[in-house]
C-alpha cells in the first residue's frame, strides 16, 4: 500500500518559472571539482549531527517502511485463502488461534507500523530541515560577512544585482537542492530498497519477472530527462531574450513613443513571445509523452506480473522458475510494481538540480574565495594625533588588468597608468581643489588615500607616514569620504546620522544637523529623527540626503576629509546651498574636493589641475585664469564660452570622446 | 490581438479577475481547454480500473469464490474457464493502462498548448496596452515594476493553468472515479469509506488556512532580508569608511536568523501535518480491513451491513482507500496557486484596464511642416496634485527660431515641450503646430514631425545602424551615415569594431555618454523633424563633451525650430531667445544678454553657475532651500 505521498504527476510543472531564472551567467567560479560538497564542508560541521539523525532515521526504517504491503499478503493468503499457516515469527501461537485474533494482530501491526512509520518521518523531516536551513544562514551570513570584507575594486568591477543573486538566489537554491531534491530522492531510494528487499525475501525468481520493465523504464526516463533538459534550456534561452526584449522596450518607453514605434515593439516582443511559445510546445509535446509513458511502462509491468503470476498460482511455476507463488504474494507484488516507475522519474530528477545546485555553490564559493587587493602589512602601526598633512610623492599607479575601475569616469578604461608621477603636498588645514577632464585621474588619486587601492610607485603619505604602513581601520577613521551618491541605509534619520558613532545624544545629532543646514527639514519630517527614510520610508531628495550625509560625517568629526564630486548629483542651486554646510565642515580640517564642476572649487587655497594622469597645473583659481591654460580652457566651457576655446583644446576633447573602450 | 479593443472599461468588468481573464484570452481557444479537460477527467476512470479488476480476477480466477463478472458487460459474453477468463482480464488491464496513456497524452497535450498560447496572448495584450499608456503611468512606476507584470504575473497564468486547473480537476475525477468503482463492489462500504476523504478534506482545509500566516510570515522575512542584503551591498563604501562590517555582519545575521525561524516555524507544521494525514487515511484502510476481514472470513455481513464480501473485493477496497490521500493532501497546492494567480490576475487587469492615450475623432496628417510653434494660456497638472506644473503658459515661435528653456528644478520646463509630442495633453489652453491644435493631429504626424532627445540616451540592443533608423528598417544606409555625421557621430562609429554593424546596448561595446547622445541624435535627425527638443539632453554629459554636442547643434538648428531645454545655462547660452520659468509660470524671456542686465531670475542662475555664491543675494539661497525641502 502506498506508504508516502509519492505522486510525481504535475510536480515538476512549476519548475519551469525558476529555472528560466536561471540565465544569468556570473564570472565568479571556484573552480572546485565538487562545490557542493566543499560548501557543506565549509559551513555544514556544526549542524551535520542533524543530517546524520535524519540519515539514520531513514536506514532504520527501509525495510518497516515496506512492511505492510507485505503483511497484507500474508495476511490474504493466511486469513481469506488458508494457502498458509498463520504463523508469523514471535508471536506465541496461543493468542492467535482464532482467526479473528489473527485478524486483530493484522490490523494492530499495521496500525503500528503506520503510526511508528509516521513518527520516524516527523522526526526525520525535522532534523533534515534543521540541517538545512541552519547550513541556508550559516552559508548566507559567511560570504555576506566574506563580501564586505573584501576591498572596492571588488564593487567597482561586480554590479550590486549580481552580489545579490548570489547572496539570494544561490543561497536558496542550495537550501532547496537539500530540502526538497536530495529528501526526495532518499525517499526514492530507500522505497526502491525496502521494495527490493521484501521481494527478493518474498520470491526471488518472481521478482525477476515483476522487475523486468525496470531496466526498460530506467533507459526510457534516462532518455527522456535529457530530451526535458535540452527543451528546458530552449526555453531558458527564449525567456532570456524575451525579458531582455521587454525590458529593452519597456525602458526606452519615451523613444518608442517619440517614434510612435509601437506596432514596430509589438513585432519585436510579439517574435521573442512566440519564439518562447515554440520552445514551450517542445516541451509540452515531450511532456505529454513523458508521464504518459511512465504510467504505460508501469502498467505493462503490472500486467506481466499478474498474467504470469497468476499461470504461476494457478499452474505452478512456469518454465525454469522452481518456487511456489502464493495469491498473497503475487498480490503483495502487484502492489509493489504498481509504483513502481515514480522513484525513477525522481532519482532522474536529481541530475539535473544537482547540476543547477553545483553552479550555484561554484558562485558562492567563488565570491567566498575572491582575494582582497589590499592587505595589511603585518608590522602596521595605528596612526594617532592626526594633524591632516597629506602628501603624494612621485604617485604611479594603474588599475590592475582585471579591475576595469569605476566605468562612469572613466578612470582606467585603459590598462596604462591612470596616475604618472603626481606629486604635490597638502597642509593641515589647506582646502585643495582637485580638476581636470573625465578620466584625468581624479578619484583615484583620492582612492589611493584611503587604501582603496594601494600605490604601485611613490607613496601617499599622511602625517609623514606612508599610508601603506598604517592599519587600514586607523586610516580610514581619520579620513572622511563623501561621495558623489548620498547613500543613507534604511532606517530612521537618527540611526544615520549616528552611523558609525551610536552613542552620540541628541542634542550633538542636532547640532551636526544645523552645522549640515538639515535641521528645518528634519524637524519638519513626521517622526523627526524617528521618521524612517529610504526605500521603505519618506523619500528625501538628492540635496537633503546629501546634507544628511554632511551630517554624519561631522558627527564622525574626521581629521582629513575627501569630498569626491560630491555635488556632482545635484543641481545648482542645490549645490550653491550645500556650499554653505560644506564651509562650515572645511574650514577647521584638511580637505581634498574633487570636481568636475569648477564652480565647486572656486574658493579652494588652492587648485590642483590634472590632465591624464599628470599635474598639469597649480594654483588658485585667479591666479589659473591669468595662466590662460587647461583650467581656463575649461572655465569657459563652464560659462559657455565656447566660442574662445582654443581649437586643441576642441580636438583632443573630441579624441577623448571618441575613444572606444571595448571590453 | 489588435490594439483597437484594448481599453478596458474597468467599470463595468468587475468580478474574478481569473474568469476575466479567461473570457478575453481563453475563450477563442475553448476546444482545446474542453477536450483537455474533459479527456483529463476521463482518464481517471480507466487508471482506477486495475484494481478493480485485480480485485475480481482474485475473486474469480484465484480463489474462486465469486463469478466472474463485469459492469455494463452481459454474462454470456464473458469466458467460463479459467484461461479465457485470465487472458480476457490481462486484455482488460492492457485496454486499461492504454486508454489511461492515450486519454492522458491527449489532455496533456491540449492542456499545454491552450496555456502556453493563453500565455502568449495574455503577454501581447498587456505590452501592447501598457507601451500605449500616457508617460504618466511610466512616471509613477518603476521599469522594475512593470517587467514583474509582464514577466513573473503572466508567468504565473502557465502555473494557474496547470497548478490549479489542471491538477484541480484530475484529483476531482480521480476521487469520483475511484468512488464510482467502489460503488458498483459493495455501495455500503463505500459510503461509510467516504468518512476518510471527508476528514482528510477537512484537515487539509484547516491546515491551509493554519500555514497561510506561516507562509506570509517567512515573505516579509524574505523581503526584511532581502531589504537589508541589498541595502548594504549597495552601501559598502559607506560601510567601509565607518569601519562597521561588525555591527552590519550582526545586523545581517538577526535578519537571516528571523527568516531562519519564519522558515523553521512552517516546516514544523508540514512536517507534522504530511504524517498526521496519512495516520488518519492509514487508519481508514486498517479499518476497512478490520470489517471488511471480520465479513470475509466469518461470511456475515457486521454491524448494518448487508450481503456478502469476497477477499478479492476487499483487496479492491484497500487500494481505493490508498489512492483518495494523494487528491485530498495536493488541496494546499491548488488553494495556493489558485490564491497566487488571482493576485496576478488582478494586477494584469489593472494593467489593461489603464486608459490609453485618445486620438480625437477625424484627426488629420500634419503635412509639410514648417515648424511654428504657438502656445496659448497653456496650463496642467499632474493626477493628484494641486499646484499647477505649468501655469497659464503663452509665447510663440518662429520656424527656424532656437528657443532656450530654462528655470530651477521643477519649474516645468520639460512638461511644457511634452505637450508637443503629446506626451501629455493640457487641462487649459492650446498648442499649436503650423496653427493646428496638436489634439486636432494624428498622434503619429505629430511625433514624425518633432525629434525629441532626452537626458537619457537609450539605446536598444541592436546595431548602430539599427538605432539610428530605429523602427524604419527601410531607411537607406546613405540617410543614416548622413544623420550620423550631422550628428557628429559619423568618426566614432566608422572607428568602431564593425561600422555601423556593432552591436550597441546592454549587451553589445560599451558606449560612453557623450557617443550614445550623438547615436540618439543622429536617430532624432534621420528623419528630417521640422522641430527638433533637446530636452536636457547634454545635462548627463560631462562639460567638454557638451562642447563637442554644442558644436553640432549648430549644424543641426540652422534650419528648424529648435527648443532647448537646459539646467545647465552655458548650453542656451547662444540660443536667439531664452524662456525661464519659475513654478510653472514664464517669468523672462530674452537674450543672454537683455536677461543678465536685466538682473532677474536668470542673472542668479548665471552667478550659480559660474560659482558667484557670494554675490547671490540671501533671498535666492532662501527659495532655493525652501523649494529643496518641500520636495
Amino acid at each position: 500500500m502506498s506508504d508516502e505521498s509519492e505522486e510525481v504527476d504535475e510536480s515538476d510543472d512549476t519548475e519551469e518559472a525558476d529555472e528560466a531564472n536561471e540565465t544569468r551567467e556570473s564570472s565568479y567560479r571556484a573552480d572546485t571539482d565538487w562545490p557542493v560538497l566543499a560548501l557543506m564542508r565549509d559551513h555544514g560541521r556544526p549542524y551535520l549531527h542533524l543530517a546524520v539523525a535524519g540519515l539514520l532515521i531513514r536506514l532504520v526504517w527501509i525495510v518497516p517502511g515496506q512492511a505492510s504491503t507485505a503483511i497484507l499478503g500474508y495476511a490474504y493468503d493466511t486469513l481469506f485463502s488458508d494457502a498458509r499457516e498463520f504463523a508469523p515469527p514471535l508471536v506465541p501461537q496461543a493468542w492467535i488461534q482464532e482467526p479473528i485474533d489473527q485478524l486483530w494482530l493484522v490490523a494492530g501491526a499495521m496500525l503500528g507500523l503506520t503510526v511508528f512509520g509516521k513518527l520516524f518521518q516527523v522526526l526525520r523531516t525535522l532534523s533534515w530541515g534543521a540541517f538545512a536551513f541552519n547550513l541556508q544562514h550559516d552559508v548566507r551570513t559567511g560570504t555576506y560577512d566574506t563580501v564586505q570584507r573584501l576591498e572596492m575594486g571588488f564593487f567597482d568591477d561586480h554590479q550590486t544585482g549580481e552580489v545579490m543573486s548570489i547572496l539570494n538566489n544561490d543561497v536558496n537554491e542550495m537550501e532547496a537542492f537539500f530540502t526538497d531534491t536530495i529528501d526526495d530522492a532518499m525517499t526514492a531510494v530507500s522505497f526502491l530498497l525496502g521494495v527490493g528487499f521484501f521481494m527478493v525475501l518474498l520470491n526471488w525468481q518472481f521478482t525477476l519477472v515483476a522487475l523486468a520493465v525496470a531496466p526498460v523504464i530506467v533507459a526510457a526516463n534516462y532518455w527522456f530527462s535529457g530530451r526535458i533538459g535540452a527543451a528546458y534550456g530552449a526555453i531558458r534561452e527564449t525567456t532570456g531574450k524575451l525579458n531582455a526584449q521587454l525590458q529593452n522596450s519597456v525602458s526606452g518607453i519615451s523613444v518608442v513613443k517619440a517614434y510612435t514605434a509601437e506596432p514596430f515593439e509589438y513585432d519585436r516582443v510579439g517574435n521573442a513571445s512566440r519564439a518562447v511559445v515554440d520552445a514551450g510546445l517542445e516541451l509540452v509535446d515531450i511532456r505529454a509523452r513523458h508521464y504518459p509513458s511512465m504510467r504505460a511502462l508501469t502498467g505493462l509491468g503490472v500486467v506481466l506480473t499478474f498474467g504470469i503470476g497468476a499461470f504461476w498460482v494457478v499452474d505452478g511455476p512456469p518454465g525454469p522458475f522452481t518456487l511456489t507463488l502464493t495469491a498473497g504474494t503475487l498480490l503483495t507484488f502487484l502492489l509493489y510494481t504498481q509504483r513502481i516507475s515514480w522513484p525513477m522519474i525522481e532519482v532522474a530528477g536529481v541530475i539535473d538540480s544537482y547540476q543547477s545546485a553545483k553552479a550555484s555553490a561554484d558562485r558562492i564559493l567563488g565570491v567566498q574565495r575572491a582575494a582582497e587587493s589590499v592587505t595589511e602589512r603585518p608590522d602596521a602601526t595605528e596612526l594617532d594625533a592626526v594633524d591632516g598633512g597629506v602628501s603624494y610623492d612621485d604617485v604611479t599607479f594603474a588599475y590592475p588588468e582585471s579591475d576595469r575601475g569605476d566605468p562612469t569616469n572613466g578612470d582606467g578604461g585603459e590598462n596604462g597608468p591612470v596616475l604618472t608621477d603626481v606629486s604635490f603636498d597638502v597642509d593641515p588645514g589647506e582646502t585643495v581643489g582637485i580638476v581636470g577632464p573625465t578620466g584625468a585621474g581624479k578619484s583615484t588619486l583620492l582612492k589611493l588615500l584611503m587604501r582603496f587601492y594601494d600605490v604601485d610607485e611613490g607613496s601617499v603619505q599622511l602625517d609623514g607616514h606612508d599610508v601603506r604602513d598604517l592599519t587600514v581601520d586607523s586610516v580610514r577613521d581619520a579620513v572622511g569620504y563623501i561621495s558623489q551618491d548620498p547613500f543613507l541605509f534604511s532606517g530612521t534619520v537618527r540611526a544615520n546620522v549616528t552611523y558609525g558613532t551610536p552613542q552620540t545624544d541628541e542634542a550633538a545629532v542636532w547640532t551636526a544637523l544645523e552645522r549640515a543646514e538639515a535641521d528645518a527639514f528634519v524637524a519638519d519630517l513626521p517622526d523627526g529623527l524617528d521618521t524612517t527614510i529610504g526605500e521603505r520610508g519618506v523619500r528625501l531628495s538628492g540635496g537633503q540626503r546629501q546634507r544628511l550625509c554632511l551630517a554624519r560625517t561631522m558627527l564622525h568629526d574626521p581629521d582629513v576629509l575627501i569630498l569626491d564630486e560630491a555635488t556632482s548629483h545635484v543641481d545648482n542651486e542645490t549645490e550653491a546651498l550645500i556650499q554653505r554646510s560644506i564651509a562650515s565642515l572645511v574650514a577647521e580640517r584638511t580637505t581634498l574636493i574633487v570636481a568636475h564642476r569648477l564652480s565647486t572649487v572656486r574658493d579652494a587655497d588652492r587648485i590642483v589641475v590634472l590632465d591624464d594622469g599628470e599635474v598639469a597645473e597649480v594654483g588658485t583659481h585667479d591666479e589659473l585664469l591669468d595662466a590662460d591654460g587647461l583650467y581656463a580652457s575649461l572655465w569657459h566651457v563652464q560659462v559657455g564660452d565656447v566660442q574662445s576655446l582654443p581649437t586643441e583644446f576642441v580636438d583632443r576633447v573630441e579624441q577623448r570622446a571618441d575613444a572606444i573602450t571595448t571590453d | 490581438m489588435s490594439s483597437t479593443e484594448i481599453v478596458g472599461d474597468g467599470a463595468t468588468e468587475r468580478g474574478n479577475p481569473l474568469w476575466w481573464l479567461f473570457r478575453r484570452h481563453g475563450v477563442p481557444r475553448w476546444r482545446q481547454f474542453a477536450v483537455g479537460m474533459t479527456l483529463s477527467a476521463l482518464g481517471r476512470f480507466p487508471q482506477q480500473a486495475p484494481a478493480f479488476l485485480i480485485g475480481m480476477a482474485i475473486n474469480a480466477i484465484l480463489a474462486g469464490t465469486e463469478a466472474f463478472r463485469l459492469p455494463l458487460v452481459p454474462s454470456e459474453l464473458v469466458p467460463t474457464d479459467q484461461g479465457g477468463q485470465l487472458l480476457l482480464t490481462g486484455g482488460l488491464l492492457v485496454a486499461a493502462y492504454g486508454l489511461e496513456t492515450l486519454f492522458d497524452f491527449v489532455a496533456r497535450h491540449q492542456m499545454g498548448r491552450f496555456g502556453t498560447y493563453f500565455q502568449h496572448d495574455v503577454r501581447m495584450d498587456v505590452f501592447d496596452t501598457v507601451q500605449r499608456l500616457e508617460l504618466g503611468f511610466f512616471d509613477d512606476r518603476d521599469t522594475g515594476d512593470v517587467m514583474s507584470v509582464l514577466n513573473d504575473d503572466v508567468d504565473e497564468l502557465n502555473a494557474f493553468v496547470y497548478g490549479t486547473v489542471s491538477r484541480g480537476a484530475a484529483m476531482v475525477s480521480l476521487a469520483v472515479a475511484a468512488f464510482v468503482y467502489m460503488l458498483w463492489l459493495q455501495w455500503q462500504l463505500a459510503v461509510v469509506l467516504l468518512v476518510v476523504p471527508a476528514v482528510l478534506f477537512a484537515l487539509s482545509y484547516w491546515f491551509s488556512a493554519h500555514i497561510e500566516p506561516k507562509h506570509e510570515a517567512i515573505r516579509e522575512r524574505v523581503g526584511e532580508l532581502n531589504g537589508r542584503l541589498n541595502n548594504n551591498v549597495e552601501g559598502v563604501s559607506v560601510i567601509k569608511a565607518f569601519g562597521t562590517e561588525r555591527a552590519e555582519r550582526e545586523r545581517v545575521e538577526r535578519a537571516s536568523r528571523n527568516h531562519l525561524d519564519a522558515q523553521w516555524d512552517a516546516h514544523r507544521s508540514q512536517a507534522t501535518v504530511d504524517p498526521v494525514m496519512r495516520v488518519v487515511s492509514d487508519t481508514g484502510r486498517v479499518l476497512t480491513l478490520v470489517l471488511g476481514g471480520y465479513w470475509v472470513i466469518s461470511g456475515q455481513a457486521p454491524l448494518f451491513f448487508t450481503g456478502d464480501l469476497a477477499a478479492g473485493t476487499l483487496v479492491s477496497f484497500l487500494m481505493y482507500a490508498g489512492a483518495l490521500v494523494t487528491p485530498m493532501q495536493g488541496i494546499t497546492d491548488v488553494v495556493d496557486s489558485y490564491q497566487n494567480s488571482k493576485s496576478a490576475a488582478t494586477r494584469l487587469r489593472e494593467a489593461v484596464e489603464n486608459d490609453a492615450v485618445a486620438e480625437r475623432e477625424g484627426a488629420n496628417d500634419l503635412a509639410d511642416p514648417e515648424g511654428a510653434v504657438d502656445y496659448e494660456d497653456v496650463t496642467f497638472r499632474y493626477p493628484g496634485r494641486e499646484e499647477p506644473t505649468i501655469d497659464d503658459v503663452s509665447f510663440t515661435v518662429e520656424p527656424g527660431e532656437t528657443v532656450g528653456v530654462v528655470g530651477p528644478t521643477g519649474a516645468g520646463k520639460s512638461t511644457l515641450l511634452s505637450f508637443l509630442l503629446r506626451f501629455y495633453d493640457p487641462d487649459e489652453g492650446t498648442i499649436r503646430v503650423d496653427g493646428h491644435d496638436v489634439r486636432d493631429l494624428t498622434v503619429e504626424s505629430l511625433r514624425e514631425s518633432v525629434g525629441y532627445v532626452s537626458q537619457d540616451p537609450f539605446l536598444f540592443d541592436g546595431s548602430v545602424r539599427e538605432n539610428v533608423a530605429y523602427a524604419e528598417s527601410g531607411r537607406s544606409d546613405d540617410a543614416v551615415v548622413e544623420a550620423a555625421k550631422l550628428a557628429g557621430a559619423h568618426e566614432f562609429v566608422t572607428d568602431l569594431p564593425e561600422g555601423y554593424d556593432t552591436e550597441v546596448g546592454e549587451r553589445g561595446v560599451k558606449l560612453s555618454g557623450g557617443q550614445r547622445q550623438r547615436i540618439a541624435i543622429a536617430r532624432a535627425i534621420v528623419r528630417d523633424p521640422a522641430i527638433l527638443i533637446f530636452d536636457e539632453a547634454t545635462s548627463h554629459v560631462d562639460n567638454e563633451t557638451e562642447v563637442l554636442i554644442q558644436r553640432t547643434l549648430d549644424n543641426l538648428a540652422a534650419d528648424r525650430t529648435t527648443f532647448l531645454v537646459a539646467h545647465r545655462l552655458s548650453t542656451v547660452r547662444d540660443a536667439d531667445r531664452i524662456l525661464v520659468l519659475d513654478d510653472g509660470r514664464l517669468v523672462e524671456s530674452g537674450t543672454h544678454d537683455d536677461l543678465l542686465a536685466a538682473d532677474g531670475l536668470y542673472a542668479d542662475l548665471w552667478r550659480v553657475q559660474v560659482g558667484d555664491v557670494a554675490a547671490l543675494p540671501d533671498s535666492f539661497l532662501e527659495r532655493v532651500r525652501r523649494e529643496e525641502d518641500v520636495a
